[in-house]
Formats: C-alpha cells, sequence, structure tokens
C-alpha cells in the first residue's frame, strides 16, 4: 500500500470517529427534545430530526476537510518516508491539532446553533414571547454543552488516533512549542461532564408536575444515561493521559530490563503536557549521562593510542637474533608491558611486566614503570642494579601503594654464545627453551615498589644455537580454555616445547596464542604478554 | 522525621473542622432539601451531635494507632528497611481512612436508624424510607470519605518526600487516574441522588422544586468534587513537575552524581515511574561501574604519583597544587630536595585531557625523578625530558613546563620554562616576571632549553604555575588541569601542615 492510500486509511478512521460522535450527540439532543422538552417524535421528525441529521453530514464532511487539510500530508510524509520534512514540523502539526479539532468543533456547532434557533424565529416556527428567551437560553445552554462534550470526545479520539504518528516521529526534545497542562483539560472534562449530567436532571425536575405522581423511572433513567455518559467520557480522558504516563513508565521499565532493548534509548515526547515535559527532562538527563561515558570511553580510546606509543613500536634489530612480542590488555588499556632496548652493537635488554590491577589505574603506573625503566637501563649497570635503582625510584613515587612485576634480561651477543643477565622483580619465572625442552629458569625477589632497601639479585646463564628464551606475564597462565578453566603450567610448558628454530618466531607466537584461545566468549580476563628471543648462533656481523 | 505527631493533631483537627461542616451540611439538607421543620431539626442536632462526636472518637484513635510510632531515628544510615515500612504505612493511610470512615459512618448511621424507628414489623413505606436513607447514608459518607481521604493525602504528602524510599514493590502502587475517576462519579451519583431525594421530598410534601435549592444543591457538591477531583490531578501533575526538576537538576551534575536515585514520593503513576527511572538508574550504574571504578582508581594512582604536596628545606616552604576539572589528567607537579639545601621545583601540564594526558603525565614524572641527579641543570633536564618524549608522545599532545632550582643558602634561582608556563618572583617592591620558551616540550625534537638564574631576596616569594597569564589560564577548553607551585621562606616558629589532596 502507498503512503498516499495509507494516509487515506486514516483520515478515514477519522471520519468514522466524528460521525459516531455526531451520532451520539444527536442522540442527546433528540432524547432532550423528547424528555425534557415534551416533544413527540412526529413533531421533531417534520424539521428537527432532518435537520439535525443534515448538520450532522455537513459537520461529519467539514471535519473531514479539515482533517484531509491538516494532516493528510503529515501523516502521508510518515507513512511514505517521504523526506525532506523536518520532523518538528509533523510533530507540531500532529500535536496540535486534537486541540484544534476541540474548538473546530466548539465553533461549528455555535454556528449551527444560531443558525437552527436564528431560522427558527425568522421562519415564524418559533413564537417570540417574553418567556422564549430564556427558553432559548436554555436549551442553547443545554446544546453548547453538548457540543462541549463531543468537541472533548473528538479530542480523545483525535489524540488516540494520532498518538502511533507522534510516537513514529521518535521526538527526544521539546522546542519552543507553547508548554501546556494537562490539569486544564481534566478541569474543563469534569465541569462540563458534571454540567451535562446535572442539567438534564435539573430540567426534568423542573418540568415536572406536582399534581402528577413523581416520575422517579424517568429521573433515574434521564440521570443514569447523563451521567453514564459524562462519566464515560470523564474516564476516556484521564485514561487517554494516564495511557501517555504509562509510555513513560513502560519506556523506562523496558530500559532498565536488561534482557530488553538497549540502554539509551529515548522515551518519545508524545505530548505538550507534564508527560511531554517529563519525557523531555528524561531525555536530556539520560543524552548527558550518555554523553559523559562516552567522553570516557573516546578518551580510552586516545589513551590505547599513547600506550601503544609507549610499547616499543620496532624491534630492534640484531643480526642472527629474533625477537617476537605480544601484548594483549584486556581492557582498552592495562598494565602489562614489554620493552626491548638496543643499549649497544651487541647488547640489548629485554623487560617484561606486570603491573597490579587493571585497566585506567594500571596504565597509569605501567607508563610511570615503563619510563622509570628506560631512564634507568641507560645509566649502565648489570640487570640486577637496574631493578634496585628501578625499585628505589617507585618506591619514591608510589609510597609502597601500588607495586609491579618485572623481569630485566640484558643479552650481550658474542661470536660463540650469547650471554643472559637476568634480574626479576616477583616476575613469574622465564623459560629457556633448549633443543624442544622448556625449562623454567627460577629467579625472584619482592615486586617493585614495596621495599625500598630489598636485595635484588641477578642469575646469569648462556644460549646456545637455536635456544629460546620465553617471558611472560600471569595473564598467558590465567587464559581460561573451552572449558572454562584456567590453563595449567603444564599446558603452556608443552605448548612452549612446540616452538621450533626453523619457523619464524613472530608466526610461532601469534599461532600459540591462537591456540590458547580467548577466554571464550567473555574475552580476557586479565592482560597477557609473551616475549620470545631467539639466538641462532650463527656470527654477528655487525 | 520530625513533626508526625504534629500532622497527627493537624488531621484531628480537620476531621473536627470536616465534622462541623458536614453536621451543618446535615442540618440545611434536612432543613431546606428534606423540607424538614427547625423543630426537627432542633430535636435532630442532639442526636447528630453525639453521633458525630462517637466518629470523630473512632477517627481519632484510629489516626494515634496507624500513625503513632511512624517517626524515624534522627541517624537513618542504612535503614532503608523501616523507610519502607514507614512509606507503605504513610501511603496506605488515606485508603484506609477512607473505608474506616465510610464503614463507620455506615455502620452508626443504621444503628441510629435502628435504633430510632425500629418497630417489629415494619410496613413497605418504612422499608422504602428506611432504603433510601441507607441510601443517601451510603452516598454521604462515600463522598465525606473521599474528602477525608484527600485531606489525609495532602497533609502526608511532605512526610512521605522525606523519606528517602528508592524502590518498592511494583504491586503496591495505585492508579490516581482511577481515584480521580472514582471520585468523580461518586460525586455525580451523590449530586443525583440528591436532587432526587429533594425533588422526591418536596412533592409528596405537595410542592414543586425549588430553582435556587436545586442550584444549591449541585453547587455545593460540584464545589467539593471539584475540589477533591482537580486536587487529585493537581497532586498527580505536581509530582510529576517535582520529577522533571528533578531530571533537570541531575543533568547538571557531574558524571557520577547524575545516576543518583529519586525518593519515591508518591503511591500513585509517579512513584511507579520514580522507581522504574531508580531501577534504570541502578542499570546505567551496572553498566558503567567498571569505568566509574577504573577512573577512581586511577584517580587514587596519579595522586600516590604526585609528589607531597609541602616540602621545607633550608627555611624555606614550597608548596604545591594540582586542580583537575576531571578524575584524571595531565597536570603534574613535583617539589624534591637535593644535595646543598637545592630545592628542585617543577610543574606542568599535558595538553588535551583526561587519560591519555595522565599516561604521558606519568611517564613524564618517572623520567623526571629518574633525571634528577644532584648536579642536575634546569636547561639539560628538560632537554632530556623533550628528547624523552619525542620518542613517544602522540602528535597532538605537548607538554607545557617550569622548573625551577633554588639554592636555599646561595639564594639563588635558576629556572627554565617551556611552553605557556608563567613563574613570578614577587618581592616587596615590584613583582619579577620571568619569560617562558615558546616551544612547548614534545614539539621538536632537536630542541635546547637554557636554564637561566637570578638572585632571589628573604623576603621574596617564587610562584609557578601554568599558563603565563591568568587571562589565559586554559587555552585549550575549560577542560585543563591547573596547577601551581610557590615556595617562600617561613619563620622558624611555622610548623608546615600535612600534605592535603589537591
Amino acid at each position: 500500500m502507498t503512503g498516499r492510500r495509507k494516509a487515506t486509511g486514516v483520515i478515514w478512521h477519522f471520519f468514522a470517529a466524528y460521525v459516531a460522535a455526531l451520532f451520539v450527540g444527536s442522540f442527546f439532543i433528540t432524547l432532550n427534545n423528547i424528555l425534557l422538552g415534551g416533544i413527540s417524535i412526529p413533531e421533531l421528525l417534520e424539521f428537527n430530526i432532518p435537520f439535525i441529521l443534515s448538520s450532522d453530514v455537513v459537520f461529519a464532511f467539514v471535519l473531514l476537510g479539515i482533517t484531509r487539510w491538516r494532516l493528510s500530508a503529515p501523516i502521508r510524509h510518515i507513512q511514505g518516508k517521504e523526506s525532506g520534512v523536518d520532523p518538528r514540523l509533523l510533530f507540531d502539526r500532529f500535536i496540535r491539532f486534537p486541540m484544534e479539532l476541540f474548538w473546530g468543533m466548539t465553533l461549528i456547532s455555535i454556528g449551527f446553533m444560531v443558525l437552527y434557533h436564528g431560522s427558527a424565529i425568522l421562519s415564524g416556527r418559533d413564537t417570540v414571547t417574553p418567556r422564549y428567551w430564556a427558553t432559548l437560553a436554555k436549551t442553547m445552554g443545554a446544546e453548547l454543552n453538548i457540543a462541549l462534550l463531543l468537541s472533548i470526545l473528538l479530542y480523545i479520539v483525535s489524540r488516540r488516533l494520532l498518538r502511533p504518528f507522534i510516537m513514529r516521529l521518535e521526538m527526544e526534545k521539546l522546542g519552543n512549542e507553547k508548554r501546556r497542562s494537562a490539569i486544564f483539560p481534566i478541569a474543563l472534562t469534569f465541569t462540563v461532564c458534571y454540567l451535562i449530567s446535572f442539567t438534564a436532571s435539573l430540567r426534568l425536575l423542573l418540568v415536572s408536575d406536582p399534581m402528577k405522581p413523581f416520575d422517579s423511572g424517568a429521573f433515574f433513567a434521564i440521570a443514569g444515561v447523563y451521567t453514564g455518559f459524562a462519566a464515560f467520557i470523564f474516564f476516556l480522558l484521564i485514561f487517554e493521559i494516564r495511557k501517555d504516563l504509562r509510555l513513560s513508565i513502560d519506556r523506562l521499565r523496558q530500559l532498565a530490563d536488561e534482557t530488553g532493548q538497549g540502554i539509551h534509548l529515548p522515551i518519545p515526547i508524545v505530548s505538550l503536557d507534564e508527560t511531554g515535559r517529563l519525557a523531555d527532562a528524561f531525555n536530556e538527563l539520560q543524552h548527558r549521562v550518555v554523553r559523559s561515558y562516552d567522553e570516557v570511553e573516546r578518551q580510552l580510546k586516545l589513551a590505547y593510542d599513547v600506550q601503544e606509543r609507549l610499547l616499543p613500536r620496532t624491534l630492534p634489530e640484531f643480526e642472527n637474533v629474533e625477537i617476537a612480542a605480544l601484548c594483549q590488555q584486556c581492557y582498552e588499556v592495562g598494565g602489562d608491558f614489554y620493552d626491548v632496548i638496543r643499549l649497544d652493537v651487541n647488547r640489548m635488554a629485554v623487560a617484561i611486566g606486570d603491573v597490579s590491577g587493571k585497566g585506567m589505574p594500571a596504565a597509569l603506573l605501567m607508563s610511570a614503570m615503563m619510563a622509570g625503566l628506560r631512564a634507568e637501563i641507560v645509566k649502565g649497570g648489570t640487570a640486577a642494579d637496574i631493578l634496585t635503582r628501578l625499585n628505589r625510584l617507585v618506591c619514591r613515587t608510589t609510597k609502597g601503594t601500588m607495586y609491579a612485576t618485572l623481569g630485566l634480561a640484558l643479552f650481550e651477543f658474542t661470536d660463540s654464545a650469547a650471554r643472559l643477565d637476568y634480574a626479576s622483580a616477583g616476575h613469574v619465572a622465564p623459560y629457556l627453551i633448549r633443543n624442544g625442552q622448556t625449562e623454567e629458569w627460577p629467579c625472584s625477589s619482592l615486586p617493585l615498589g614495596i621495599d625500598p632497601d630489598i636485595p635484588l639479585e641477578g642469575i646469569q646463564t648462556e644460549l646456545g644455537p637455536g635456544h629460546i628464551f620465553a617471558a611472560y606475564t600471569d595473564g598467558i597462565i590465567e587464559t581460561r580454555d573451552g572449558t572454562g578453566d584456567m590453563i595449567s603450567f603444564d599446558r603452556w610448558e608443552e605448548e612452549l616445547g612446540r616452538l621450533t628454530p626453523d619457523q619464524p618466531l613472530t608466526r610461532q607466537l601469534s599461532e600459540l596464542l591462537v591456540r590458547l584461545g580467548q577466554d571464550g566468549d567473555s574475552g580476557l580476563q586479565d592482560d597477557r604478554t609473551v616475549v620470545l628471543l631467539q639466538w641462532h648462533g650463527k656470527p654477528l656481523k655487525l | 522525621m520530625k513533626g508526625t505527631a504534629k500532622t497527627m493533631l493537624r488531621l484531628c483537627g480537620a476531621y473536627t473542622l470536616l465534622g462541623a461542616i458536614v453536621l451543618a451540611g446535615i442540618l440545611l439538607s434536612n432543613r431546606f432539601v428534606s423540607n424538614g421543620s427547625w423543630d426537627e431539626l432542633l430535636m435532630r442536632w442532639e442526636e447528630l451531635a453525639l453521633s458525630y462526636a462517637v466518629i470523630l472518637t473512632f477517627l481519632f484513635v484510629f489516626t494515634f494507632y496507624r500513625l503513632g510510632g511512624t517517626s524515624l531515628p534522627e541517624d537513618r544510615d542504612g535503614d532503608e528497611r523501616s523507610e519502607n515500612r514507614l512509606w507503605r504505612r504513610l501511603t496506605r493511610f488515606p485508603s484506609e481512612l477512607f473505608i474506616f470512615y465510610f464503614c463507620l459512618g455506615v455502620i452508626i448511621s443504621q444503628l441510629y436508624r435502628f435504633l430510632t424507628a425500629y418497630e417489629p414489623h415494619w410496613t413497605s413505606a418504612q422499608w422504602l424510607e428506611y432504603g433510601k436513607g441507607s441510601m443517601f447514608d451510603i452516598s454521604t459518607f462515600g463522598a465525606f470519605a473521599a474528602i477525608h481521604y484527600s485531606c489525609a493525602r495532602w497533609m502526608l504528602r511532605p512526610h512521605i518526600r522525606e523519606l528517602r524510599v528508592h524502590r518498592e514493590e511494583p504491586g503496591r502502587f495505585r492508579s490516581a487516574a482511577g481515584s480521580i475517576v472514582g471520585i468523580a462519579a461518586i460525586g455525580m451519583v451523590y449530586m443525583q441522588l440528591r436532587l432526587f431525594w429533594y425533588a422526591y421530598s418536596s412533592h409528596e410534601t405537595g410542592h414543586s422544586s425549588q430553582l435556587p435549592v436545586l442550584f444549591m444543591i449541585g453547587l455545593i457538591v460540584f464545589a467539593v468534587t471539584y475540589s477533591v477531583a482537580v486536587l487529585m490531578s493537581v497532586y498527580l501533575f505536581r509530582d510529576m513537575q517535582r520529577l522533571i526538576s528533578r531530571f533537570r537538576e541531575l543533568s547538571r551534575l557531574g558524571r557520577g552524581a547524575m545516576l543518583s536515585r529519586i525518593p519515591v514520593a508518591s503511591p500513585y503513576e509517579t512513584g511507579e515511574l520514580a522507581i522504574a527511572f531508580n531501577s534504570l538508574q541502578e542499570r546505567f550504574q551496572r553498566e558503567y561501574s567498571r569505568l566509574d571504578q577504573d577512573l577512581e582508581l586511577a584517580y587514587h594512582v596519579q595522586e600516590q604519583l604526585l609528589s607531597d604536596n609541602r616540602i621545607q628545606l633550608g627555611g624555606w616552604l614550597a608548596t604545591g597544587e594540582c586542580r583537575r576539572p576531571m578524575e584524571v589528567g595531565g597536570g603534574f607537579f613535583d617539589l624534591r630536595a637535593i644535595k646543598n639545601g637545592r630545592l628542585i621545583l617543577v610543574a606542568g601540564r599535558v595538553t588535551g585531557s583526561g587519560l591519555p594526558s595522565a599516561l604521558v603525565m606519568s611517564a613524564l614524572l618517572m623520567t623526571l625523578r629518574s633525571e634528577m641527579k644532584d648536579e642536575a641543570s634546569t636547561g639539560q633536564l628538560m632537554t632530556t625530558l623533550n628528547r624523552y618524549l619525542m620518542d613517544f608522545m602522540p602528535d597532538n599532545l605537548r607538554v607545557h613546563m617550569g622548573i625551577g632550582i633554588l639554592d636555599t643558602a646561595g639564594y639563588t634561582l635558576e629556572w627554565a620554562l617551556a611552553g605557556d608556563m608563567g613563574m613570578t618572583v614577587h618581592r616587596e617592591d615590584a613583582d619579577w616576571t620571568a619569560g617562558s620558551h615558546p616551544v612547548p616540550l614534545g614539539q621538536l625534537r632537536e630542541i635546547v632549553y637554557g636554564g637561566e638564574l637570578i638572585l632571589v631576596g628573604p623576603n621574596d616569594r617564587i610562584h609557578l604555575h601554568t599558563a603565563a597569564s591568568s587571562v589565559n589560564f586554559c587555552p585549550e577548553d575549560g577542560t585543563a588541569d591547573k596547577v601551581s607551585v610557590s615556595a617562600a621562606r617561613i619563620a622558624s616558629n611555622e610548623i608546615p601542615g600535612r600534605r592535603q589532596s589537591p
């Protein structure tokens, strides 16, 4: 169905509502005339009923015309998804229409009342006597009351019919529209409903003959019908307003439900009264909350770039030495780090560290740790000397409140061997892989930042051709396999044992990490870093 | 919860006042609607007064029974359950009062009718009279119960709003819309019954209905019903207006405070809305808890990375201050004593904001401390730091920084400034202001910063701060950290205070 056809369908819904409302109005006017005015049905059929019915037809088509004029294009725009129209203009048109209809209906009704009674006077059908004007005023009062009630009914019905379209616009913010209060329609509707209920009984009682027996049945019939109808109209209006409020409550519940949709959906504004303003205020708050956390996340992404730059972007190249390193943070930023620094033509330092904690706080200490390490390494000394100086610096900076583990390996490559000087501050022991045999190389002390006077000692060894030095952080062991269990040291050693001198080390490292998996669907539970260094055992070409 | 006793007394006063109005209404109704004579009215006055005194006594007892002991202790921390209990009691009370008043009124009026008109065998006319009277009693007490309901709700609202109830079972909420429609319907039915009763009585006595009396019935019932029904709507929308204001207030607060919950002040739709909102706030908190915790921890880590904000050496006291608009940022200062009575004063900030700047700042601070040798000079330190920063700093970040080395014994100040930094020596006669090198750190690798030396007097005060002029304090935006370091001689008996959080 095209947008035009769908729009026409909605307009016909409005037309049906107008016909129904006008029929109800005509029914009450006729009831007034029969029960209260004492006019017989044949008399009414002469002029009154044909006039009312023809008025209804004219009314219905006038209202239809107004509805088509005001709503056809906006509905088509929404249903046909036609672009180029400001949604705020459509919103404005939809939101104002019920009140326009209310006033339009009221004014047209007054026009018809004047026309009817004027024609009755001018044609001589009504004889103008001194009491006539009082009777006319009462009659017109009752008719105006019915007209107001019908206007309210149309206001309610049009609000109801237009709500889906207003919701589809998904307005999140009120503009400069005139703010209204729902108290006004409630107060007006109650007054009109009460008046129609009261005046019907009043007119019946005033025309009752004291000489005849009191007709309780007629009183209760009239009172019942009018009061019931008035209460029904009031009920419709109140529950229509309540529906707007329920919409907000239900959307909030839906958002709060963690199994439901995203948390960032706004509450659509469907009115200009308190419920609309409430949705507007909530949407603004939600927007600010989301924006503030988006800003934090944006900063995390920028911080990731900074941290990436802190880590070595390119590894120093030594002939016959192959280095592979990988650092994976479980959040955007983290506390794992490594560094590979050329110290001399045949000396290099390899460091790997793990700051306690994860995320932003760990990243702050990690950057400080890397900076301190680089500054201390260039001052020279053994691995133990460097870590001892760094430990004092860390203790002075963090005042014993944070700590980090660090393993530092200093390599010196000669023609015949690769000498290794290693010191550790609480870091997990590295492995030496010699001919497929993994050998844990225990060397440990307290982590950095705990005690400034702790003596740190290093150990030395030599790597033969094809031997691999493997350092890692504890996040590797804490990686969870498919069953949700942490991989064991045995598994890790088994994987390291698969490393061969024949394959590029970088590729082997990537494959190794793939084999270990990434904690199933939940991603990494901890940062993890691995550094591998292999000396191929050939004379260096400097 | 102060003033609950006062509210109970006010409620009792309101019952008495409403009772007087009801009595007057019944007497007037008897006179004008039922066409009773003044003699009959005088006869009924004592009976009615006695009956109403009994009703009032019961109402007082009921109110004190239901609302007595509802005060909360002054210390309400962690007492959420008792606040919830109290909330339920206060929100239920108007409905309980409605039911109690209605039932009590009907029972007493029935007793009265039986006591005054009982005969072993009633005629059909008597049964009819009894039926009409009972119908009248039911509608009257229903209407007045609604007025008492509205009155109690109005008086208890301030106390309900005082409670810090943030969650409640959804089933405990009622529909204000239903109550408004119910009250309107009761009003209209009551008006019809009164009209009928008056017209019927008039007709039975051979009179025709008087228009002024009919109008008066309509007007009085309208006034009362309108007041109650529209007042309930006003309550509902005023509660909504409060929620709107609260949402707007929260929007203006900082990130953490924006997720505050709001107290549930109503047992109707607005209360339900507050509950749903609070649930959503909890979900927001859960979703963002990692970020919030991380930020809080990062704040503490960065605080630890900064040096103590006070240091005393050779009669000089140096203090540092860093004000951040966010939890973490690029502002830093360092105060360090080195050999030969020298005091290093450092202040600066990494451009940008938040964590990226903080990461650069922490790396810079660690390098600075590692390079702060006893024989350090300001220009050399600055140059070394610049080269180090060039290795990793993103292109969009810079470091504005100033270093001063104060010789507390020799009364000299060596200084070097880079970027948008300011240093002023406040003297008794005139202030001296240092010029900054225009290029901040991290912009040019090969730049060499030079240090300069000035003499300082014992009464001079040194002030090193970010931004060269206060006019241009935050050149990028309002989110830049503001850092300053000051040094001045102190009197010998002045004891410097402990470290304070910036």
